[in-house]
Formats: C-alpha cells, sequence, structure tokens
C-alpha cells in the first residue's frame, strides 16, 4: 500500500496518461475530420453526415460540391470527377433546409475556390425555416469551429471511441462508404413497387384546394437566398437539379390540396432561376417513364441509384454535348412546365390507379 | 450543475477548489465562505437561476426564525416562532411539489374542474427544506446555537450535499467551517475525497445509466408493459432498477462526501450496504440513512416513538412511512411504497417469530421485498404498477426477453454486435444476453462487496487499484458525451 501522498501522484499520472492516449487516438484517426485526412493509408470514408460534413468542408481537398439531401446521397460523385474534371465533397444534409444546405455552401466557400456546385433542390426547401438549423444549442460546437480549445467532448466521447472509429477503420478496409460513394445508404435497401407502397397509405377523400398564401413569403425569401447564393458566386457554375419523386408523392400533394401551391413554386424558382448566367437547371419530375414506374423507388421519394446516375449522366452529357432532354432554359420553360402539368394530370387520374384501387 | 457533466468536472470543481483554498490562506476566514457560498449558489441557479430566489427566501426565512429565538425568552413567543418557521417551510414544499398534487385529488373527490398550471419543482428543494427544519426545531428545543447569517447559508448551500442530500445536520457541519485544520488544503484528504468521487461517478455513469436502459425501454412504453412483459422480464428489469437506483443515489452520495472531503468536509455517510440487511428494520438503517434519521428524531420520536405500547408504535410507524414516502414524490404511487414498507416493517416486529432461519434466506427475502417495492417506485401510476405487478406473475412467456438485451445498445459491444451482425446474425441476440446478464453479474458482486471506503482502504492505494481508479475515471469521463440526471434530484 502506498502513502496517500504517492497514491494521489499515482493516480494524477494514471489519469493524465489515460488521458493523453484519448487525444493522441483521436487526433490519428479524426473520424470527423476535424483536424486532418485520413493518415496510415486510410481511405477517407463519409458514412455520418451529421458529424462528417461540416469537418470536411474544413480539411479535405475539393473544388466542387455535390449539395442536397438524402435524393443526392446515392450519386457516385466520382463520376462528376472524371466528366467534370473535377474533386467533388457531398455535402449532405438529411431532410436538410435551404438555408441548412445554404450555410454549408458557405463555408465551403470560405476554404476553396469552388468550380462548381451540384446541387439536388427539394420542394420542401423552398418551404423550410430559414434559420440555420445545425449550428444550434443541441449540436456539438466542436464540429463546426477549428478551434482546438471546445474539442474535449471530441476527444473524450465514447461514441466516437468505440463506434466511430472502428467504423470508420472498417469502412476503410472493406472500401464502403469511399472514393465517390460518401454516404450512399442503398446497399441492402429494398426498391421496388411493394416496398415503396408500404410507405403510401392512399387517402379515400382529397381535400379542397388548400390556400397557400400565408406560405408565399417563406417560399420567396427562400428562392431570394438561392439568387443571392449564385449571384455572389459567379466564377462557380451551378446545376440545379430537381429529383424525380414518384406518383405517390404527387398523388399525395392532390389528395392534400397542395398542387396549386406547387406549381407556383415551379413558376417562381424557375423565373428566379433561369436568367442567372451560371446556373444551368435540370428538372426530371415530368419524366413519366422514372416517376410512373414504382420498381425505381422504397419509398414516396428514395429512387435507385441507377436514378441518381441518369441524373448525373445527364448533366454530364449536357457538358459534354450541349444537350440533355432534361435541361431547362427560358426556350423550353413553359413546355417543360406544360409537361409537368400534364404529368400531374395522368398520376392523379390513371397513374396512380395502376398502383392503387380507385 | 451536474457532478457528471464535463463542466462540473473539469471546470468548475477545480476552480471552486483553488479559490476556496486560496483564500483560506487569507487570516480573515469570511472571504473563503463567501467565496464557497458563491460557488454554490452559482451552482445550483446553473440551469434556472430563478430557483436561487427560493432557496434564499427560504434560508433568510429560516435564519430569521433562528434570529428570533435569540431574541424571544418565553415559551410562548418561542413556540409561535417555531410555527412561523415550521409554516414556511412546509408551506413551500407543499406550494411546490404538493400542490399540484392536491388540486388534482380535489378534482377527484369533490368532481370539481379547477386548473391550475404545473408548478416546476425546485431541484432539491425537500433536501434543504427538510435540513431548515431540522435546524429550527433544534434552534426551539436549545439543541443549536445561533450562526451567522453567513455560515448558516455556507452550511445550507455548500454544492456537494444541496440538491440531493445527504441531509446534514448543523451540528455535522458548522463546526467544521470553524476547524482551523481544515483550512490549509491536505493531500491526504484530497486523495481520500477524490478516489471517492471516482468510485461514485463510475457507479452513476458506468452501471446506473446502463441498467437504466432496458427498465426505461420497458416502463417509458405501456405497451411493452401490457403485452411483453413476463415473468422473467418483469423480475429481471425490476431487479435492475432497484440496482440502477442504489447505484444512482449511493453513487451521488459517494460523489458528495468525495467533494466535501477535497474541501476538507466530512458529510455523513447514507448507505450502509442496505443489500446485505437481513430485516426491513435494519435496511432502513442502512438505506437513506440521514432521511431515517431525520424521521426519527424529527417526527417519529415526537410521536412517542415505541414507549407508548404496540398500537402506537404501529401508528408511529405508519405516519413515518407515510411521509417518507410522500417526500418521495408527490403521487399515490410513493405513499402506497411508504406504507408497503411501513406495513412490512409493523408485520416484522409483531411477529418475530416469523423469522426465518439462515441469515442468507432473510437477506434474499429482504432485498426481494425491496425489489418488489420499486415497481410502486418506478410506475408512473397506481394503474400501470398494478399493471406490471399482473404481468410479474403472469405464465404467459412472451419472446421479450431474448430482446431486452437489445436495449442496452453500448457503445462499448458496438463494434462485435457489427461484426457478429455480418458474420452470424443469428448470435446477436445471445452475445446482448451474455452482456446482460454480465451486468447483473457485476451488479450481485458490487452489492455484496465492500462498501466504496472499504475497498479504498483495502486496495485504493496498490498501483492496480490506482490504475483501475483512473480507468474508471476515464471510463466514466468519456461516457458524458450524453449526460443524464440523478433519479433523487426529483425528490
Amino acid at each position: 500500500m502506498l502513502e496517500k501522498k504517492k497514491a494521489l501522484k499515482y493516480l494524477t499520472i494514471f489519469i493524465a496518461i489515460q488521458m493523453l492516449a484519448l487525444i493522441l487516438i483521436v487526433y490519428l484517426f479524426d473520424p470527423f475530420y476535424q483536424y486532418h485526412e485520413p493518415y496510415f493509408g486510410l481511405k477517407t470514408v463519409l458514412f455520418d453526415r451529421e458529424t462528417q460534413v461540416a469537418g470536411s468542408i474544413r480539411t479535405l481537398p475539393y473544388d466542387s460540391v455535390l449539395l442536397g439531401t438524402s435524393m443526392m446521397e446515392n450519386c457516385d460523385s466520382s463520376y462528376l470527377d472524371a466528366q467534370f474534371n473535377c474533386q467533388t465533397l457531398k455535402v449532405i444534409k438529411g431532410s436538410g433546409s435551404n438555408t441548412d444546405l445554404l450555410y454549408y455552401l458557405e463555408q465551403a466557400h470560405t476554404q476553396q475556390d469552388l468550380q462548381y456546385v451540384f446541387w439536388g433542390l427539394d420542394w420542401h426547401a423552398l418551404t423550410s425555416s430559414t434559420e440555420v438549423t445545425v449550428v444550434s444549442e443541441y449540436s456539438p460546437a466542436y464540429l463546426f469551429t477549428a478551434n482546438p480549445l471546445d474539442d474535449f467532448t471530441y476527444h473524450f466521447n465514447k461514441d466516437v471511441l468505440f463506434k466511430k472509429i472502428p467504423l470508420f477503420l472498417a469502412y476503410s478496409f472493406a472500401d464502403i462508404n469511399t472514393d465517390g460513394h460518401g454516404y450512399d445508404w442503398s446497399d441492402g435497401k429494398e426498391f421496388g413497387a411493394a416496398k415503396a407502397m408500404q410507405d403510401y397509405n392512399k387517402p379515400t377523400e382529397v381535400l379542397p384546394a388548400q390556400d397557400y398564401t400565408a406560405d408565399i413569403p417563406l417560399i420567396q425569401e427562400n428562392i431570394s437566398l438561392i439568387v443571392e447564393e449564385i449571384k455572389s458566386h459567379p466564377d462557380t457554375e451551378y446545376y440545379i437539379l430537381f429529383p424525380p419523386y414518384s406518383l405517390m408523392m404527387w398523388d399525395n400533394v392532390y389528395t392534400s390540396g397542395n398542387g396549386d401551391k406547387y406549381f407556383y413554386m415551379l413558376d417562381e424558382i424557375m423565373d428566379a432561376l433561369l436568367p442567372l448566367e451560371n446556373a444551368k437547371v435540370y428538372y426530371f419530375q415530368a419524366d413519366r417513364d422514372i416517376v410512373c414506374n414504382l420498381d425505381n423507388y422504397m419509398d414516396k421519394m428514395h429512387y435507385t441509384p441507377a436514378i441518381n446516375q441518369l441524373m448525373l449522366e445527364s448533366i454530364a452529357s449536357d457538358n459534354l454535348t450541349g444537350y440533355s432532354p432534361y435541361r431547362v432554359t427560358t426556350d423550353n420553360v413553359d413546355e417543360i412546365k406544360q409537361n409537368m402539368l400534364e404529368t400531374y394530370e395522368y398520376i392523379i387520374t390513371e397513374g396512380i390507379y395502376e398502383y392503387y384501387e380507385k | 450543475m451536474l457532478f457528471n457533466s464535463v463542466i462540473f468536472i473539469m471546470v468548475f470543481l477545480p476552480l471552486t477548489l483553488l479559490g476556496f483554498f486560496s483564500l483560506q490562506q487569507l487570516k480573515n476566514p469570511i472571504y473563503a465562505k463567501l467565496f464557497l457560498t458563491g460557488a454554490s449558489l452559482f451552482f445550483y441557479g446553473y440551469y434556472n437561476p430563478w430557483y436561487l430566489l427560493l432557496l434564499g427566501g427560504s434560508l433568510l426565512c429560516n435564519h430569521g426564525c433562528s434570529k428570533l429565538f435569540e431574541l424571544c425568552k418565553g415559551q410562548k413567543s418561542r413556540r409561535l416562532v417555531l410555527i412561523a418557521g415550521l409554516f414556511v417551510n412546509l408551506g413551500i414544499l407543499f406550494y411546490f411539489k404538493y400542490f399540484n398534487f392536491f388540486i388534482d385529488n380535489c378534482n377527484m373527490l369533490l368532481h370539481t374542474d379547477w386548473n391550475i398550471e404545473k408548478i416546476a419543482l425546485p431541484l432539491g428543494i425537500s433536501f434543504f427544506t427538510f435540513q431548515q427544519i431540522s435546524y429550527v426545531v433544534d434552534r426551539y428545543r436549545n439543541d443549536a446555537p445561533y450562526y451567522s447569517l453567513l455560515d448558516y447559508a455556507c452550511f445550507i448551500t455548500f454544492f456537494p450535499q444541496l440538491i440531493a442530500g445527504p441531509i446534514v445536520l448543523h451540528s455535522e457541519f458548522v463546526p467544521q467551517l470553524a476547524a482551523r485544520k481544515n483550512r490549509k488544503p491536505d493531500a491526504e484528504k484530497f486523495f481520500d475525497g477524490f478516489s471517492l468521487f471516482i468510485l461514485g461517478l463510475g457507479k452513476k455513469v458506468l452501471l446506473a445509466d446502463v441498467l437504466a436502459r432496458p427498465v426505461n425501454a420497458a416502463f417509458d412504453d405501456i405497451n411493452i408493459i401490457r403485452y411483453y412483459i413476463d415473468f422473467p422480464t418483469g423480475w429481471l428489469i425490476i431487479l435492475f432498477y432497484a440496482f440502477e437506483l442504489y447505484f444512482d443515489f449511493s453513487g451521488y452520495c459517494d460523489m458528495a462526501r468525495g467533494i466535501s472531503k477535497m474541501f476538507g468536509f466530512e458529510l455523513p455517510i447514507n448507505f450502509d450496504s442496505p443489500f446485505k440487511s437481513e430485516t426491513i428494520t435494519e435496511f432502513w438503517r442502512r438505506w437513506h440513512i440521514t432521511l431515517s434519521r431525520f424521521l426519527t428524531t424529527y417526527i417519529y420520536i415526537p410521536l412517542g416513538g415505541n414507549r407508548r405500547g404496540t398500537a402506537i408504535r404501529c401508528r408511529n410507524t405508519l405516519i413515518v412511512f407515510f411521509i417518507s414516502g410522500i417526500w418521495h414524490g408527490a403521487s399515490w404511487n410513493f405513499i402506497f411504497w411508504g406504507l408497503f414498507h411501513g406495513f412490512g416493517m409493523i408485520t416484522e416486529n409483531l411477529f418475530p417469530k416469523l423469522r426465518l432461519p439462515w441469515a442468507w434466506l432473510r437477506k434474499v427475502v429482504t432485498f426481494l421485498f425491496f425489489t418488489l417495492s420499486m415497481v410502486l417506485f418506478r410506475s408512473d401510476s397506481l394503474q400501470t404498477a398494478g399493471l406490471y405487478l399482473k404481468r410479474m406473475f403472469t405464465a404467459d412467456i412472451t419472446p421479450y426477453l431474448s430482446r431486452l438485451g437489445n436495449s442496452l445498445q453500448l457503445p462499448e459491444t458496438f463494434a462485435i454486435t457489427k461484426l457478429l451482425q455480418l458474420k452470424a446474425p443469428e448470435l446477436v441476440e445471445p452475445f446482448n444476453l451474455v452482456v446482460f446478464a454480465l451486468l447483473f453479474i457485476i451488479s450481485c458482486i458490487l452489492i455484496a462487496g465492500p462498501k466504496a471506503e472499504e475497498w479504498l482502504c483495502k486496495k485504493g492505494r496498490t498501483r492496480r487499484g490506482l490504475f483501475l481508479l483512473a480507468t474508471i475515471f476515464t471510463w466514466s469521463l468519456i461516457s458524458l458525451s450524453q449526460v443524464s440526471t440523478f433519479l433523487y434530484f426529483n425528490f
């Protein structure tokens, strides 16, 4: 038995050694990319968007950004790298509001001179709150600052040590969520009409058209923020993609009485985006071969990686040949809107009944 | 502020210790006391500064009573002061803790529809109120001297015991404030305190919080109780809750005592291996000792204790346990929980011949009695408790046992679970059950083993023991990324 004074000394030394070891382990593996790119020949693994996006923007090399929600997560960004001769970082926020995505994008602009922004624009982004939610009292502050002094909870964190680092190592060795497949969640997921239909109980009643005038200021504010972002970075080229939701989503829009609101948003966003010189717009929602075939989906909105690839190929082909059937310009915008209206009419009168009883 | 938080362990505690001992070096101890009181108030008001008004008001009223006892010499006037002091203390407690309960019961009995906003329960109100009642009563009985406002404030607000006890008597604490030997930092006391704090932290963070997972998973969803709880899972979960409550509260008390020792003060022991008790009477001499002491000194004995025959003794016991029950919370569950223990103790005392022949069996029966009472303690209503008890004794067997291990979801076992999910998914549930069983065995070993301080005396100063202590500290520290509160904060 040691004397108490000596015991205290030993105890202090043991604690100090253990704490230093923890600091070192977390620093070297750094699964949230707070300090550096992976060491020891490990691959860059992106498997947890909530904790990795902020750090990856600060410390990983890139000159372009693939921005969006889970609708864009399964895109193979290495395809974009090859086609556009760039290095793309995926910046994803699950169910992300417009402002959260813009917050991330602004961080990326402060770190790099961005060549391209490939932006999957969801409809709900236009009606989302314009307050940043990713940085809040509920999110760990250390994720969003480069200041090592607030990293205590990163280094002394059981989840980081026992969950994130082992996952990071395992995924790196197994080549999961690496290269262009960061955050890709499609592996092991079931797609097909039967699975997708589990997500939607078609209402038997159709609500009357809802009054959306109260939403207009928010929609306009979100559109202004997007326009302001694009205008304030004239050297960056923006590819804006409207991802194709399934016919179930459009039927849901109809039965909830929100059709007019969606077409209002379509008019407004197109009017705002098309005049911008550094923005190209691609609209996939009117393609009946995609949206009316539920085998492409796992729920109302999420589609197979093949659809992600189709979207990327479409913009790459436009880049290469100057043509994409999905490209929207001031010349064809009315035709595309008309197509969408007809598709919508078709879905609510016929398309949906190929899967659901009348 | 919570003891089990990074801000407390890494910032508040070191800075307060530093400030306190620096100021203790000055000739006049008033600065150190002022600093300690200020730090305690900061600790208390960290989450809700408005509670400081209540604490301050209560403290000033009771100190005012003490002053009045100094001025009033006649028995009548002293009695009036006592009544006024008790009225203020019990009034505050009634309003903040029991008013909602009172209104709900009035509505139920009188078929009225009085609606009042839910009154938030200020932290530790039951603890500091009881502490002050004891001082006022002792002053009335001339068993306590008059203390200066600063000494009194320092005693009542002393942060290690402010929120969840132990319920310290003035005579145990205030004299220590004046003792000269406490004015210099003492490495030996610091080691005793720090090592006890570490063991308490480990009990809370590494055991109680983990045991809470399957317990909360069951009790937070009435449908799980209704459809899934069966004989084995019902008993296992409630056993886990008994362990959780013990590790949670005794862990808190170890931390409180440890911190006090670091400051050079001794607080009374609140737990003395209660699960080794052979009778319910003994259990209450070992569990929450300072509450039992308060209830005995200020309620049981003034009512006549056990001096006026069996009937009065039984009545007094029931009154004390009724108060103990309602002290734990404003609900019928707690009242019935208290009375259950009261009846248990009365039965034990009335029929001593029922005493079982073997000590180990008596210990097991006492433990099971306590565990069974935990159903009332943990349930959010009498209906839920009834349903749970019914399911505990049902003959149906549901598949919930195999799923119980999943509710643990420990980061420590994450890598193995993930690997099993990929390579041998059929082994995931058995593996989780093994972890569950391990946790149960560890809990049993700890409740049957030596107390924290005994272990520290025997093995705490060997190199291996010190390494273990350091590991518990570091392991607890990295477990604080998800902070939980202490169960006894609600009482």
